[in-house]
């Protein structure tokens, strides 16, 4: 019986990769695959499903072909490769146990045949472990585990079971495909999926394709229906197919039969650098190690081949980071300053080595002489600083100035707030060396290490409470603090804190903004706007008495609440503080008493804004509509500096009027360049981004997939082909080429036209700013931020 | 009160056209030529080169309007322009006359002239009353708003469908005796038409007003069951909220025709004054 040098378990894209580059060193070595097919994984996605090749920034290494495509044609190209080079596969070969140890393991099969080895690489992913319902008669043959065609199924009663993306687009293609889809969530609300995935399944639910049965289980199977348990009790549902998406875990006990650790806690098992379990000899890659992606997946089967074969390669990241980081290498290698990094940087330190290669991929290394501008004031930047070497100032104003050490960060303000930069930075007096992280990647990281979202919180609150307060203030001052402080998410219109209650903390508004109301004669009268950045609910600390305002929510609102009796504490400590606390104090309320008196008409119009989402924005449209004359020039005016694309509609949108009002704004559909972009969140191949100018922007990588169009929820993303070419005006009269002056065929979408998103963008290359603005002859039409905006309205006579 | 800054508002154009004004009328008072004051005298050379070069300039805004890319300003400071030079014309170009007037192609340009300023005027007068009425308008009508990428026309267009909708359901389930007026309001509503209906805005006619008087009357008539009555109570709201919409949508058609209606005086009839000004201006070098 042959020994082979390698066995690879599982034929999915890590496996294919490590058999692939086997064959073409001409190393011994057999693929197992347990499916009658290869990568049973994709094979099983929905039909025609368009698979993404992210992250971006990471080079392939492998030996198959792989980019952005179709289901379809990526195993076409996979299972060609794998001919051409004769890999030696063995299907319908299930691995029951491995036997032996380094050099010379036993693969015990199902069917009871056996395969020696000298290591193995097990690469089986996670979907070969679905979770399954657990319910009685789940087994006879009605419950599917994934949806292969969608197109299968016409006119048919179907249950969806799962509330993750995997259901969500199952149920959203099935109803598509006119059939009556109830899809069961175990929860109240959608929130495990991904925000497109989200906001598609609520539109489908609104506009009744769907329907969705919430805070629902599956109980039992009966004949042709399910027997679903919900607030109301068990009901009946008919069902033709029920397809249940819940989800992949690691098959620990598989795991742990073969010598796998699973650290306390952990989903997937422990692995060395080079992939190596704790059992020598056995490498567990792709899915299973932690990398559920597919281009992390081929390049992990490869380099495992590599060090099998003794000829270890580094990652395929290592020569990028290494020319990354070639000015501060100075004869050392990278692994030595990867670690020299992760220990100096507080932000890193609960990192992988591997976890840091990736997330500083995509990050960007700088030196400055001293003195040199890292970011400047009034920027928009929304990326973070790391300082690697040196230390960097900040000045506050001429004379003060705040010293960041090495080993810290800063910008965070930008990254957690989305406002311009409040400061410059300068480079240090010995010059200084900063790693620049851009925004989704410093999310990533944030959302991926406690350690490092703990230290970048605490730092926050220590800085907000520095320039609030007194940039004296020591971490030691406010150790109390930093220890006892709470992050709290707010939704759209739900209160900080309520007029006459009793006030029981301080809070600081990290992102999105609040406005400050105050009942007049029963009427809530808006006082006041607070941005993000702003510290509320001081005064009635300081004068121990009940909140003399309402505070709300005018966009989703995180923000962070110190607690009385530590904000008290810290103010008796410090006497000084309290002088600054009361200062702004009073100076707040000059102001807002000013405004009080002033007038509700006013007052009623910013409530209006708020409500409509104006607080978010950046720089939105408004229209006074008592000078507007419905012209469109301003459409116009857009669609011919945009590609015949109006990227905003005049008419749509909310309208503030009534009998008895004294001005008319109304906010017509166009892009509001909100602080934190709702179209970002979820664009696979990252072609937005917010241009210095501050303009959300979007680039040529668009792929045309909706999702932002989708998560923008004031509609002003739109998707469209290029239209034609507009006429000219003599070949139009004379041979009737292109369109009437002025008129524009609709746009006919094609392979080589595609419909992309197309958004507002400021006209930030169009000279003399915004056209829209431009272009209206009677000037009633601004682009404005919030603060400008309700400036105008307080100053309006 | 205006949260923007309109075109009425400019200070600089309103002095430069008060300006121009005051030193058309200082010029041709101060100048007394034996001839008498008319246009071949200095002063009125002056004023009549003056008013053609603003005539031009003013002609040009329809140009400059469509040049969306290729100009930095904003066009609400041209139309300022536009307003108070025009309005400054109606001295100069008046004293550049002398106040002779004949049937003759020189007259003629006067008399286009002015009237292509009175139609401004009536523009003006337009454009600064309309807006307001208009916002008023639909949105009294406006109940909730579906969606926030529809238009208020649109949510008001839908919700006649969706009362139409309603009233054929109902036809099955009223007694006949309200058919012939649900038929009436549902086949001969009709909303716009010919010029003069849209300009008019009127609702007198309106095929569901008559239908609701008819049905009221229809209504009080009848011995009805508690299950009827609920239902015909349901259609003189209906019928009622259509009414209203209807009228709602036929004002805010008149609005909108008068918007431009002005433009079909202004536009066409500026046309025709560069053509008379060409032949006037080309005509006086014959008299030299």
């Amino acid at each position: 019986m042959t020994t082979y040098k390698v066995a690879i378990v599982g034929s999915g894209p890590a496996g294919i990769s490590a058999a692939t580059r086997a064959a073409s060193m001409g190393m011994s070595h057999v693929l197992l695959e347990r499916a009658p097919q290869l990568s049973n994984t994709i094979f099983k996605y929905q039909k025609g499903k368009y698979i993404m090749a992210t992250p971006d920034a990471l080079p392939l290494r492998t030996e198959v072909k792989f980019e952005a495509d179709s289901r379809e044609a990526i195993l076409e190209s996979w299972t060609a490769r794998v001919n051409d080079l004769g890999v030696n596969v063995q299907y319908n070969a299930e691995v029951t146990a491995i036997e032996g140890t380094q050099g010379s393991f036993t693969v015990q099969l199902a069917s009871g045949e056996t395969v020696q080895a000298e290591n193995v690489v097990v690469a089986i992913g996670l979907q070969g472990n679905l979770r399954k319902m657990g319910v009685e008669g789940e087994d006879d043959g009605l419950v599917h585990y994934q949806l292969d065609d969608p197109k299968e199924y016409w006119d048919k009663d179907i249950v969806v079971i799962g509330a993750g993306d995997a259901a969500i687009e199952n149920a959203v293609a099935l109803a598509q495909n006119e059939n009556r889809v109830t899809i069961v969530n175990r929860k109240r609300e959608f929130a495990r999926a991904k925000p497109g995935n989200i906001s598609l399944i609520l539109g489908a639910i609104k506009d009744e394709m769907i329907e969705c049965a919430y805070n629902t289980n599956p109980v039992r199977m009966q004949d042709g229906a399910i027997v679903l348990k919900g607030p109301e009790g068990e009901q009946i549902v008919r069902a033709d197919r029920v397809i249940a998406r819940l989800g992949a875990i690691a098959p620990r006990k598989f795991i742990e039969v073969i010598g796998g650790v699973f650290e306390e806690g952990a989903d997937y098992p422990r692995v060395s650098e080079n992939y190596e379990s704790d059992r020598p000899g056995i490498y567990y890659v792709g899915a299973l190690a932690g990398y559920p992606l597919i281009k992390h997946c081929l390049n992990q089967g490869y380099e495992v081949i590599q060090s099998i074969a003794g000829q270890p390669v580094d990652g395929a990241d290592i020569p990028m980071l290494t020319e990354k980081f070639s000015s501060m290498l100075q004869g050392r290698s990278v692994y030595d300053l990867l670690n020299e990094v992760r220990d100096t940087v507080s932000l890193f330190n609960g990192l992988t080595i591997l976890q840091l290669r990736e997330f500083l991929l995509e990050a960007d290394i700088q030196t400055y002489e001293p003195g040199g501008k890292i970011i400047r004031k009034g920027e928009a930047g929304d990326s973070l600083f790391v300082i690697v070497r040196g230390d960097v100032d900040i000045p506050i104003s001429d004379a003060v100035s705040f010293t960041v050490p090495q080993g810290s960060f800063f910008g965070e303000m930008g990254l957690v707030m989305g406002r311009r930069r409040n400061s410059d930075a300068l480079g240090g007096k010995d010059g200084t060396s900063v790693i620049e992280i851009p925004r989704n990647a410093a999310l990533k990281l944030i959302a991926s290490s406690a350690t490092a979202r703990k230290t970048l919180m605490d730092t926050i609150v220590l800085r907000k409470m520095q320039t609030f307060l007194s940039p004296g203030l020591t971490p030691e001052d406010l150790k109390e603090v930093l220890d006892t402080y709470e992050v709290i998410n707010f939704s759209r219109g739900e209160a900080l804190m309520q007029e006459g209650e009793e006030a029981d903390a301080v809070y600081v508004v990290q992102s999105g903004s609040t406005a400050v109301t105050k009942e007049f004669g029963g009427k809530d009268v808006v006082l006041a706007y607070l941005p993000a950045g702003s510290l509320v609910g001081e005064t009635a600390l300081l004068n121990d008495a009940p909140r003399n305002a309402t505070v709300r929510a005018s966009v989703g609102v995180e923000a962070l609440k110190i607690r009385k009796d530590v904000f008290q504490r810290l103010l008796d400590s410090k006497p000084k503080v309290r002088q600054i606390v009361q200062k702004v104090s009073a100076d707040r309320a000059a102001s807002t008493g000013a405004r009080a008196s002033g007038n509700e008409a006013k007052s009623k119009i910013v409530d209006f804004l708020m409500q409509n989402g104006i607080g978010e924005a950046t720089n939105a449209i408004a229209i006074d509509n008592k000078l507007c004359v419905r012209c469109d020039m301003c459409e116009t005016a857009c669609a011919e500096t945009h590609d015949g694309i109006p990227r905003l509609n005049r008419a749509a949108g909310p309208t503030y009027s009534a009998r008895d009002a004294q001005a008319q704004v109304h906010i017509p559909i166009s892009c509001r360049h909100c602080e934190h972009p709702h179209c970002m969140a979820d664009c696979p191949p990252n072609a937005l981004y917010r241009s210095p100018g501050g303009a959300v922007q979007i680039n040529d990588t668009c792929i045309g997939c909706g999702n932002c169009a989708r998560n923008c929820p004031y509609d002003a993303i739109q998707l469209s082909a290029s239209p034609r070419k507009r006429g000219n005006l003599l070949t139009w009269l004379l041979f009737g080429a292109g369109d009437s002056p002025g008129k524009r065929r609709p746009a006919q979408k094609s392979k080589e036209n595609k419909e992309l998103a197309r958004k507002c963008d400021l006209c930030e290359d169009v000279r003399g700013g915004p056209a829209c603005v431009r272009a209206c002859p009677t000037g009633a039409i601004i682009r404005i931020g919030p603060e400008g905006l309700i400036k105008k309205i307080q100053d309006a006579a | 009160m205006y949260v923007q800054t309109g075109f009425l508002a400019s200070r600089l154009w309103l002095w430069i056209g008060i300006l121009i004004s005051t030193a058309a009328l200082v010029a041709y008072f101060a100048h007394n030529p034996p001839q008498g004051r008319d246009g071949s005298t200095i002063v009125g050379y002056g004023l009549g080169g003056l008013s053609a070069l603003i005539v031009v300039y003013l002609s040009w805004l329809g140009v400059r309007k469509r040049r969306f890319a290729s100009s930095t300003g904003r066009r609400r400071n041209v139309v300022s322009a536009h307003v108070f030079l025009g309005l400054a014309l109606i001295v100069t170009a008046s004293l550049h006359t002398g106040f002779e007037f004949e049937w003759s192609v020189h007259t003629l340009t006067y008399v286009l002239l002015m009237i292509v300023i009175l139609s401004g005027i009536w523009g003006i007068t337009v454009y600064s009353g309309l807006p307001d009425k208009m916002g008023r308008n639909v949105s009294e009508m406006i109940i909730e708003k579906k969606r926030h990428d529809m238009t208020d026309l649109e949510q008001l267009d839908e919700d006649v469908e969706e009362i139409d909708r309603k009233l054929e359901r109902a036809l099955q389930f009223l007694p006949d005796a309200f058919r012939p007026p649900v038929k009436l309001s549902l086949e001969k509503t009709r909303i716009g038409g010919g010029l003069i209906s849209i300009l008019s805005g009127s609702s007198k006619g309106c095929a569901t007003a008559k239908a609701y008087d008819q049905v009221r009357e229809v209504a009080d008539q009848g011995d009805w069951g508690e299950d009827e009555r609920k239902r015909i109570s349901e259609l003189v709201a209906d019928m009622s909220r259509k009414r209203e919409l209807a009228a709602c949508l036929r004002r805010d058609g008149r609005y909108r025709a008068l918007l431009s209606l002005w433009l079909w005086f202004h536009v066409p009839i500026t046309v025709a004054l560069l053509v008379t000004l060409i032949i006037h201006v080309v005509l006086v070098f014959f008299y030299w």
